[in-house]
């Protein structure tokens, strides 16, 4: 990242915390303009829908052009040229053109990823004459490498993820790949701990830290889960039949320890340090503890434990909420329940979008010429259809 | 933590953009000192209403013979009651305009009391057939029920499901939204449904606005009514006939609908509504103009060309955005 852009960006987050207040009424309009001309951003930037569709369109136009050029050249050694073309164009883009979270760069950057990893897979197979798990190992390469580059030159944090992705199957291609992933993750972890929260580090990067780090986490996770081991998920993605046998005792009690207590550490660990991804980590991965509890041990029937388990989600919820409004200024430890003007739309859509796809009703047969027929109901939620 | 932004308010503080006590709270959130687990509790909440009905589900599966019919009306009518009289005692005093409870937890109280009463309304049917063969009607009960629940607690959660029950009500629901169009005899009879559906909503979200009641409710009305419409069109349009007869229809409706949404989003500053239509203006045009295509290069070519038009249409749309003061 060059250092204008470095600096953009710097702006742009103190421009979008007063977009924040804004939003929740913490500040006015007047106010928020106040904030523009203080932290001015130098960059093309363009809301979310205008994002998503530039996004979509340039990455089709660019993998449209690799499509075409591999078409019309007979193959795909073109990737070589049209990788560079798409890379030159992005940093145009970013550069000259000042764009930032703009949606074409990300298009046709993520066009130019896929050439790059289509090159690689044409260098092996032709130029090192590689076959099947080396020519596989290459294309990771140069994916997790790709995206490495993509992520630290231009600071997107989706090629942070899709880097620490492929570096981690990559590794696990090799024997012993499980416990490469392990060490790999734990030795990075702490690291990018650090990294995203330092102020030195520009904040795009930052996210990009962050990003890895929530690759790390659930990479971690995967490795010492005692489903993952005891079905070998990892081994059996490399080598089918090496996957056999009975785990050993201190690799099984490991395992049960790891799925139940890793997630509680993090939860601690981010209640103590106030970090929301490991709250969330924390959480999801107490659900995962919960549900890998359920395939070995016969607690209860189902249905009995997921009304339980919903009370108990429901009440613990509750509980936390009174507890942190109980304290002074309704905070205890860093933590409250009020918002704190950092309110986003997009959580509630996706809570109303959740709702509609799990509460609402199965739907009645139709039948085109008599309309409505049926008999009897189906329980998904409120509603009913034909059996139950 | 965000370093820029507690770097910031000090000077924010100083010029009298941000009030001092605001300022305060702010740099500890900035700071990490502060964090707000609304957003997580919230989670939570949803989560446990969506586990408990789960529960319900597989319970009256599984175990309808063994409990009996009495017992599963009761156990739900109680909980469902316990949950609304909660929701009675606790609730807000009503209003047209936008309010908010005092307890967080009341949305999804009320989601949980109102999913409950529905079950318990579904089950009812289907044990005892009060309707007979007009079953489904229970589904149009519910829904208006939901709906003035919504109204009342002002619940846009509560709404979305309303909404979502009445289209259930008419055949559509995501699930067979996906796969209803294929193949299936009922196909276009469920497309007709959704798109009458989706018609009355994005008419009751104009109607809501219009009176300036429950105003905030239009656009959850807007977004599922408009997605409807153009979801039940494309999946006409991009059904596997090779019959013209059967696709052209749905292609040029779904080209004039998408296009007259793009005019309004476009005029209303509606950006997600515009997103749909272009995505759907898309699909028509493409599904017309590739059908004659046989070589794959051309239509390899008409995607480059188009991607890049689109690019360049929509650069061209937000640069008078900008110029706008709309950006």
């Amino acid at each position: 990242m060059t250092p204008e852009h470095v600096a953009a960006d710097r702006a742009a987050q103190v421009r979008r915390a007063a977009a924040g207040w804004r939003m929740t009424g913490l500040i006015n309009e007047a106010s928020e303009r106040a904030v523009r001309d203080l932290f001015p951003d130098d960059r093309v930037r363009v809301g979310m829908a205008f994002r998503v569709l530039l996004a979509i369109f340039a990455g089709v136009a660019g993998l449209a052009a690799l499509i075409l050029a591999i078409l019309v050249t007979d193959g795909p050694a073109v990737a070589w040229v049209v990788a560079p073309i798409l890379v030159a164009l992005t940093e145009g883009l970013v550069g000259s053109g000042k764009r930032a979270q703009g949606g074409i760069e990300e298009g046709l950057s993520f066009a130019a990823w896929v050439a790059v990893i289509v090159a690689c897979v044409w260098l092996g197979d032709k130029g090192f004459g590689c076959r099947e798990e080396a020519l596989l190992r290459l294309a990771l390469l140069g994916a997790a490498g790709a995206a490495g580059l993509a992520a630290w030159r231009w600071g997107m944090p989706l090629y942070a993820v899709a880097g620490a992705v492929s570096g981690f199957i990559l590794l696990g291609t090799f024997d012993g790949g499980r416990w490469l992933i392990l060490g790999t993750a734990l030795a990075f972890t702490p690291l990018l701990s650090h990294g995203r929260s330092h102020p030195r580090v520009a904040p795009a990067l930052r996210e990009c830290l962050t990003a890895v780090m929530m690759a790390c986490l659930a990479a971690i996770y995967l490795c010492v889960n005692y489903y993952s081991l005891d079905h070998r998920w990892i081994e059996r993605a490399h080598h089918y039949q090496a996957a056999e046998g009975e785990l050993g005792l201190v690799v099984g009690l490991a395992g049960v320890l790891g799925t139940a207590l890793l997630p509680l550490a993090v939860l601690r660990r981010g209640i103590v340090t106030r970090d929301r991804l490991l709250l969330w980590f924390g959480l999801a991965g107490i659900a995962v503890g919960a549900v890998t509890l359920r395939a070995y041990v016969h607690l209860a029937p189902l249905w009995l434990l997921l009304i339980l388990s919903g009370l108990a989600v429901f009440g613990l919820a509750t509980l936390v909420g009174r507890y942190l409004e109980g304290g002074q200024d309704g905070e205890r430890g860093g933590l409250t329940a009020r918002p704190l003007g950092t309110a986003t739309d997009l959580g509630k859509a996706l809570e109303v979008a959740g709702t509609i796809a799990s509460l609402t009703p199965a739907a009645p047969p139709t039948s085109p010429s008599t309309g409505f027929k049926g008999e009897g109901g189906q329980f998904g939620g409120g509603g009913a259809s034909e059996s139950f | 933590m965000n370093p820029e932004v507690a770097e910031a308010i000090p000077t924010l503080v100083e010029r009298g953009v941000l009030r001092a006590e605001d300022g305060a709270v702010q740099l500890r959130v900035a700071r990490g000192e502060l964090l707000s687990v609304r957003g997580e509790l919230r989670a939570l909440w949803w989560l446990g209403v969506t586990l408990v009905m789960a529960g319900v589900g597989v319970l009256i599966a599984e175990k309808a013979q063994q409990l009996g019919p009495l017992v599963i009306t009761l156990g739900l009518t109680v909980a469902a009651a316990g949950c609304l009289a909660w929701v009675i005692h606790r609730g807000p005093p009503f209003s047209w305009g936008q309010g908010e409870s005092e307890a967080v937890a009341f949305d999804y109280v009320l989601l949980l009391g109102a999913s409950l009463l529905a079950s318990d309304l579904a089950y009812v049917e289907f044990r005892f057939k009060p309707l007979g063969v007009g079953w489904p009607w229970h589904l149009l009960v519910g829904s208006l029920v939901m709906a003035g629940l919504a109204v009342r607690y002002d619940s846009r959660l509560l709404f979305s499901l309303a909404l979502s029950t009445f289209a259930a009500w008419r055949g559509v629901t995501a699930s067979t939204f996906v796969s209803f169009a294929w193949f299936t005899t009922s196909a276009a009879t469920v497309r007709t449904n959704a798109i009458g559906c989706g018609v009355l909503f994005v008419g009751l979200g104009m109607l809501l606005q219009r009176v300036n009641r429950k105003a905030h409710f239009e656009p959850v009305a807007a977004h599922l009514g408009w997605s409807l419409v153009l979801g039940a069109m494309t999946q006409g349009a991009i059904a596997s006939s090779r019959s013209a007869a059967d696709w052209l229809p749905w292609s040029l409706a779904l080209l004039a609908t998408a296009a007259g949404l793009a005019a309004l989003a476009w005029r209303n500053r509606r950006f997600t509504l515009l997103l749909l239509a272009v995505l759907a203006l898309y699909v028509a045009i493409s599904r017309i103009v590739l059908v004659p295509v046989d070589d794959e290069k051309l239509a390899v070519a008409y995607f480059l060309v188009s991607g890049a038009l689109t690019v360049i249409a929509l650069l061209t749309a937000h640069r008078v955005l900008r110029r706008s003061g709309d950006a």
